[in-house]
């Protein structure tokens, strides 16, 4: 490790340190800002594949929706939304627990409800693929 | 450094080209190995290359100054996707997008104050460039979608890393070059 740094001292001028250090802060600067997704404003609920409710995330509230297995209950605070209850077994609903940005989702897929967040022009991709 | 595409004193104008012409062609056949070589590798991960051809570019900037490495690059690039049969395809666009990016901040990066930069900071610089480059010549001409922006922070990242790399190994060829003075075994006494 000191050998390397040693290395990289003796490779660079005082010119190539500032490149470096200007290439590697462009580029963690534009990863951070492409990878976090503003925060959201509404969480749409859909159960079996229809929108039933929308929340506005500033409002803190609870809500109780019937699922395919029953009743589901989502709880709305500071500014996220998540799963409280769920009818189902595994519970994986409750555990994706609290849920803020755009894009984000949560489901509960045996109970066939999903909660979504949303943003005022929401066009977000669920995965990049090339 | 001895510069052997300056003329020796007295020396006739013809065997000033001849040994300027030699060192590019020896660069260009360099880079255009190391271009081959990379595109017979496996993808590691799709989309990324390691870039070593610019290894010669860096190299050669630093060496014989701006002009040299430009020829030699272009050069690379044409001959490369004859080689490969990926001339006028996609694929020679965005490489010759990716290279004249580069050669254009390498270009503007003899602009820096001081000692200037070494080949590190010329290859992080260019590589940055490159991967700018070809993402604008992939908007413009292929994919007009604000999504193929979304890839710019992975490229961008492996650009950094591989042009840092890159730009080491240039470090070490230029010292080899330099001190054993491959190139300029006639010019030794200057």
């Amino acid at each position: 490790m000191t050998a390397f740094l040693t290395f990289l001292r003796e490779a660079t001028t005082p010119a190539d340190r500032v490149a470096l250090v200007a290439a590697w802060a462009g580029m963690v600067v534009l990863a951070a800002t492409a990878w976090s997704a503003p925060a959201g404003q509404e969480a749409v609920v859909i159960v079996g594949g229809e929108e039933v409710r929308r929340l506005n995330l500033a409002n803190e509230q609870r809500i109780t929706v019937d699922g395919h297995l029953g009743p589901t209950e989502l709880r709305v605070r500071d500014g996220g939304v998540r799963f409280t209850h769920a009818p189902c077994s595994s519970k994986r609903c409750v555990r994706s627990g609290w849920q803020h940005r755009q894009g984000a989702s949560a489901a509960c897929v045996p109970n066939e409800v999903m909660v979504r967040v949303v943003g005022n022009h929401s066009e977000d991709w669920d995965a990049v693929n090339y | 450094m001895p510069s052997t595409t300056e003329p020796l004193p007295r020396e006739p104008a013809a065997l000033t080209r001849l040994r300027r012409d030699t060192h590019l062609a020896w660069l260009a056949a360099f880079a255009v190995a190391l271009h081959l070589i990379e595109a017979a590798l496996p993808p590691v991960i799709p989309g990324i290359k390691p870039g070593l051809a610019n290894v010669i570019t860096v190299a050669a900037l630093c060496l014989w100054g701006w002009r040299t490495a430009a020829v030699i690059t272009l050069l690379r690039v044409l001959v490369a996707a004859i080689l490969l049969g990926t001339l006028l395809s996609p694929a020679f666009w965005l490489s010759l997008g990716g290279a004249t990016a580069s050669l254009a901040m390498l270009g503007a990066g003899r602009a820096f104050p001081g000692r200037g930069l070494g080949p590190v900071g010329y290859s992080v610089l260019a590589a940055v460039a490159h991967i700018g480059g070809q993402l604008l010549v992939a908007y413009a001409l292929f994919v007009q979608h604000a999504g193929l922006f979304v890839l710019a922070p992975v490229l961008g990242l492996a650009a950094a890393t591989t042009g840092t790399l890159n730009g080491l190994a240039a470090y070490l060829l230029v010292r080899e070059w330099h001190t054993e003075s491959t190139h300029g075994d006639d010019v030794a006494g200057d």
